[in-house]
C-alpha cells in the first residue's frame, strides 16, 4: 500500500508512505531554491518516488492538503490536476458523504480561496514570494479549491472561551466516528493521465496526525495552532486526542497567538516569511513591559479583538511610558528598546496564551478520559522554543513531543498517515522512542558519491580537495583551530532546523564566532546561534529543559560560562542533543570533545540569507565560495577554496 | 520456562553469572522506571491542581445535549469571525 502525501500550500512537500512506513519527505523549496515555495509539479513527485525505487503506477492513494483557504495552484494541468470525485477504491469512512450526505456541489458552494482575490494586487500579493509566477496562474485560472471547511457541530459554536471549552464534555466525540472521520473528502488526482483515488484533508487535522503518529505515545493530547486566522472555526487550529491508531479532533480552540505573533513580527519590520523566527530571537533582548493579562486567552476570552488591537495596546502603553516610537519597525533600529520590548512583550503573551490553552486541553481531557500525561504539539506556533519549553516545564503535561517538520512541511506526512491509520484502520505497530532519524528524510540521491564527485569536477578550477581516512576527526581539528566549516552528510533534514546533515559549524567557545558566522550567512548581527551537544553530556552545560531535545525545538539555560558563541543574551540556548543516530555528525562532536574537552559545537543552517538550506553538493560548494567560510566536509572529503 | 539450549547453557557457571547479571539489571531498570513514573505522576498532579485553579474550571460541566454533537457540513456564515488573512501564513 503506497500513499503519496502532497502538500500544495507554502512549504510544499511530498511524503511517501509504504505500508505505514515513512520512506521520504521532501520539501520542494530545496529543489526550486525559493524559500517556502508553494505548489508541486509532477516532476517533483516522480523525483521523490524514484528516489525510493517507486513509480507513479505503484501509488495506491494520494492525500492532499494546502494552506488554509489557499487554492491548489496547478502549474501544468496536463501532468497534474485535481478534482472532486470518487472511484471504486473510495471505500473508507467519510462523515460528510456517509452521514451528512454532502455532495460535491455542497462542497463547491462553500469553496473559498484567497488567490482569486489577488487580481488587483498582482505581483505585490504576499504569496508571490512563495511562487513568483503566481499572477499568471491566477489569470489562467489554474487553481483548484480551496476546501478547508469540513464538519461542524453545534457544540463548537457554544464552547467559546478557554474556560468554557475546559468544562465541556467532549467524550461523545470519542465514542463516535463522526469527528474522527469528518475532516477529509474524496477527490481524484490525475498524474500523467493516471487517475489516483485521493482524499483532501483538513490542514489542522493533518497537523494533529503528523505530531501524534510520529510520537512514541500510545495516547496523547493534541494541540495544533498556527497563524491561519482567528475566531472562525478551525482555521487557526484544533484540540484533539490520539489513542492507538485513532485521531479524535475535539474542538476548535479559537486561539489567536499565531496571528498575533506574525502581525507583531511584521510591525517590528520583518518580512512575513521570517518574521516569527526573528521576533523570537529579538525578544531575548527586551523586557515584557507592555504585557497585559487582558490579552491572554482565545479570541472569545479577549473580546473578539483582532491582532491589531494587541499592537495598538503596545504602542499606546509605550507612548505613555515615554518610549521613542520613531524607531518601531525600522530595520536599522531593530535593537532599540521600543522594538526589543515590543518583541519581549509579544513573546510573553504567546507563552501565557499557550500555557492557558494547554490547561484547557488537559482539563477537558480529564473530564473525558482522565489524566493524560502526554502532549503532541504541531503547527507553526510549535516552532516557538521558549513557549514549548514553558509548556514542558509548567503545564499539566509531563511528556511533550514536537516533531521536526512541525511547520506546514509536515502536512504531507500527517495526511498520509491519517489515511493509513485512522481511515484504513491499520495499527501503528510497535511504538519506538523518538530518534534523530525522524528528521533525516530527504532525498537519498542528493548526497551520493557520484553526485559529490561530479560537483568536485565542476568546481575543479576553484577548489582544492583532500581525501581523508578520518573526516570527522579532521573536521573537529579544524573547529578546534577556530575554522568555520560546512558539514554535509546523507539525507537532508525535514523542517526548518539544520541538524547536522546540512550544517555550518563553528567553535562555541570563541565569542567572536557569533558575529563572524552571522557575517558569513548575511544575517543581522544580533541574531543568536544554537548548540549541538553530545546527548550524554548535556547535563553539565544545559539545564531546565526536557532532554533529550533532538530537533532544536526547546530552550535550555546555559549553565557553563565557556560557550559564549551559543549563549543568547538572556542565558538561553536552543539545544540539539546528538546521538549516534545523527550519523557521522556524532563522530565530529566526539572528536571535538576529545580535542578540547567540550562536547558542544555551534550548529547553524547551511544557507545564505533568505535561501533554503542547501540540498546538493554543488549548492554547498557554491555557498562556501560565495560566503568565504573555511571548508566543506563531505564526510571524508574536505573541500576548500583555492 | 527455560528453553532447551538455554537450559544447557545455564549449566556453565559463566553463562549463569551473565544471566543473573542481566536479570538484576532488568529488575533495577524496572524499579527505576517505576520510580520515574511515580515522580512524574506526582509532578503532574501538582501541576494539574495549580492549573485547575488558574482556569477556575471546577464549577461543573457546560450543559450539552445529544443535538450538540450532530455533524453538519461547515457553514462559513454560521460562526462569526474574520476569515484567515492571506497575509497571515
Amino acid at each position: 500500500m503506497v500513499i503519496l502525501g502532497l502538500h500544495f500550500g507554502h512549504d510544499a512537500s511530498i511524503a511517501v508512505v509504504k505500508d505505514g512506513r515513512l520512506l521520504l519527505c521532501f520539501e520542494r523549496e530545496r529543489r526550486t531554491r525559493v524559500k517556502h515555495v508553494m505548489t508541486l509539479t509532477c516532476e517533483d513527485i516522480e523525483l521523490c518516488l524514484g528516489d525510493v525505487g517507486l513509480r507513479l503506477d505503484d501509488v495506491d492513494f494520494c492525500t492532499l492538503t494546502s494552506t488554509q483557504l489557499v487554492e491548489y495552484v496547478l502549474t501544468d494541468p496536463a501532468t497534474l490536476s485535481v478534482e472532486l470525485g470518487r472511484t471504486p477504491e473510495h471505500v473508507f469512512p467519510c462523515t460528510l458523504t456517509d452521514k451528512v450526505g454532502a455532495g460535491d456541489a455542497d462542497l463547491h458552494a462553500r469553496r473559498s480561496g484567497s488567490l482569486y482575490q489577488m487580481a488587483d494586487q498582482g505581483s505585490s500579493h504576499p504569496y508571490c514570494k512563495f511562487l513568483p509566477d503566481l499572477p499568471r496562474y491566477v489569470a489562467q485560472k489554474q487553481l483548484f479549491g480551496s476546501f478547508e471547511h469540513f464538519i461542524d457541530l453545534p457544540l463548537w459554536s457554544k464552547a467559546k472561551t478557554l474556560a468554557e471549552i475546559a468544562r465541556t464534555d467532549y467524550s461523545p466525540l470519542m465514542r463516535s466516528d463522526d469527528a474522527s472521520h469528518g475532516f477529509h473528502y474524496p477527490a481524484i488526482a490525475t498524474l500523467r493521465g493516471r487517475r489516483i483515488p485521493s482524499y483532501i484533508f483538513s490542514h489542522h487535522y493533518a497537523h494533529l496526525a503528523y505530531s501524534f503518529y510520529d510520537s512514541e505515545f500510545d495516547s496523547a493530547a493534541l494541540l495544533s495552532h498556527d497563524g491561519g486566522g482567528h475566531g472562525g472555526a478551525y482555521g487557526c487550529g484544533l484540540f484533539g486526542y490520539g489513542r492507538g491508531n485513532r485521531i479524535y479532533p475535539l474542538t476548535p480552540h479559537h486561539l489567536a497567538a499565531g496571528e498575533i505573533y506574525d502581525f507583531s513580527g511584521m510591525r517590528v519590520g520583518f518580512d512575513l516569511a521570517g518574521a516569527a523566527g526573528k521576533l523570537m530571537g529579538l525578544s531575548a533582548y527586551g523586557k515584557p513591559r507592555f504585557f497585559s493579562q487582558q490579552f491572554v486567552g482565545n479570541w472569545y476570552d479577549i473580546g473578539q479583538l483582532p491582532p491589531q488591537a494587541w499592537i495598538e495596546h503596545c504602542e499606546e502603553t509605550a507612548r505613555a511610558m515615554g518610549y521613542d516610537l520613531a524607531g518601531l519597525g525600522k530595520l536599522d533600529r531593530t535593537t532599540e528598546p521600543i522594538n526589543t520590548d515590543f518583541a519581549a512583550s509579544t513573546q510573553k503573551l504567546v507563552e501565557e496564551i499557550m500555557l492557558k490553552a494547554c490547561e484547557a486541553l488537559a482539563a477537558l481531557l480529564r473530564t473525558a478520559v482522565g489524566h493524560v500525561p502526554n502532549l503532541c504539539l504541531s503547527g507553526g506556533v510549535a516552532l516557538n522554543c521558549p513557549a514549548n519549553t514553558r509548556i514542558s516545564q509548567e503545564s499539566s503535561f509531563t511528556n511533550v513531543y514536537i516533531p521536526p517538520a512541525v511547520s506546514d512541511a509536515g502536512l504531507s506526512i500527517g495526511s498520509a498517515w491519517a489515511l493509513y491509520h485512522n481511515m484504513m484502520g491499520h495499527p501503528r505497530g510497535a511504538l519506538v522512542e523518538s530518534t534523530p532519524r525522524n528528521a533525516y528524510l530527504g532525498l537519498h540521491g542528493s548526497a551520493t558519491m557520484p553526485r559529490i564527485e561530479a560537483a568536485l569536477q565542476r568546481y575543479a578550477d576553484r577548489v582544492l580537495v583532500q581525501r581523508l581516512d578520518d573526516g570527522p576527526e579532521q573536521a573537529a581539528k579544524d573547529l578546534a583551530d577556530d575554522k568555520v566549516i560546512g558539514w554535509f552528510e546523507g539525507r537532508s533534514e525535514i523542517g526548518p532546523r539544520a541538524l547536522g546533515h546540512r550544517s555550518l559549524l563553528a567553535n562555541p567557545t570563541r565569542a567572536a564566532n557569533w558575529a563572524r558566522v552571522n557575517r558569513f550567512k548575511g544575517r543581522e548581527n544580533w541574531r543568536p546561534f544554537a548548540p549541538a551537544a553530545l546527548a550524554t553530556r548535556t547535563a553539565a552545560y544545559f539545564a531546565r529543559t526536557q532532554m533529550p531535545s533532538y530537533f532544536m525545538l526547546l530552550n535550555a539555560d546555559v549553565i557553563a560560562d565557556t560557550l559564549p558563541a551559543i549563549t543568547h543574551v538572556d542565558g538561553s540556548a536552543r539545544v540539539q542533543s546528538v546521538t549516534p543516530d545523527c550519523g557521522r555528525f556524532y563522530e565530529v562532536l566526539t572528536a571535538f570533545d576529545k580535542l578540547t574537552g567540550v562536547p558542544v559545537v555551534m550548529n547553524t543552517s547551511f544557507n545564505g540569507p533568505g535561501e533554503p538550506i542547501v540540498e546538493t553538493p554543488d549548492e554547498a560548494i557554491a555557498f562556501m565560495l560565495e560566503s568565504g567560510f573555511d571548508a566543506v566536509y563531505f564526510g571524508d572529503i574536505k573541500v576548500w577554496a583555492r | 520456562m527455560t528453553s532447551w539450549p538455554e537450559s544447557l547453557a545455564l549449566r556453565l557457571p559463566a553463562v549463569r553469572r551473565l544471566v543473573e547479571t542481566r536479570d538484576n539489571l532488568l529488575a533495577q531498570t524496572k524499579a527505576l522506571t517505576r520510580e520515574r513514573d511515580e515522580a512524574r505522576a506526582e509532578t503532574a498532579a501538582a501541576r494539574s491542581n495549580a492549573a485547575m485553579q488558574t482556569l477556575r474550571v471546577d464549577a461543573g460541566s457546560t450543559a450539552t445535549d445529544a443535538s450538540d454533537y450532530a455533524p453538519a457540513l461547515y457553514d462559513p456564515a454560521r460562526i462569526p469571525g474574520r476569515l484567515p488573512d492571506p497575509n497571515g501564513a
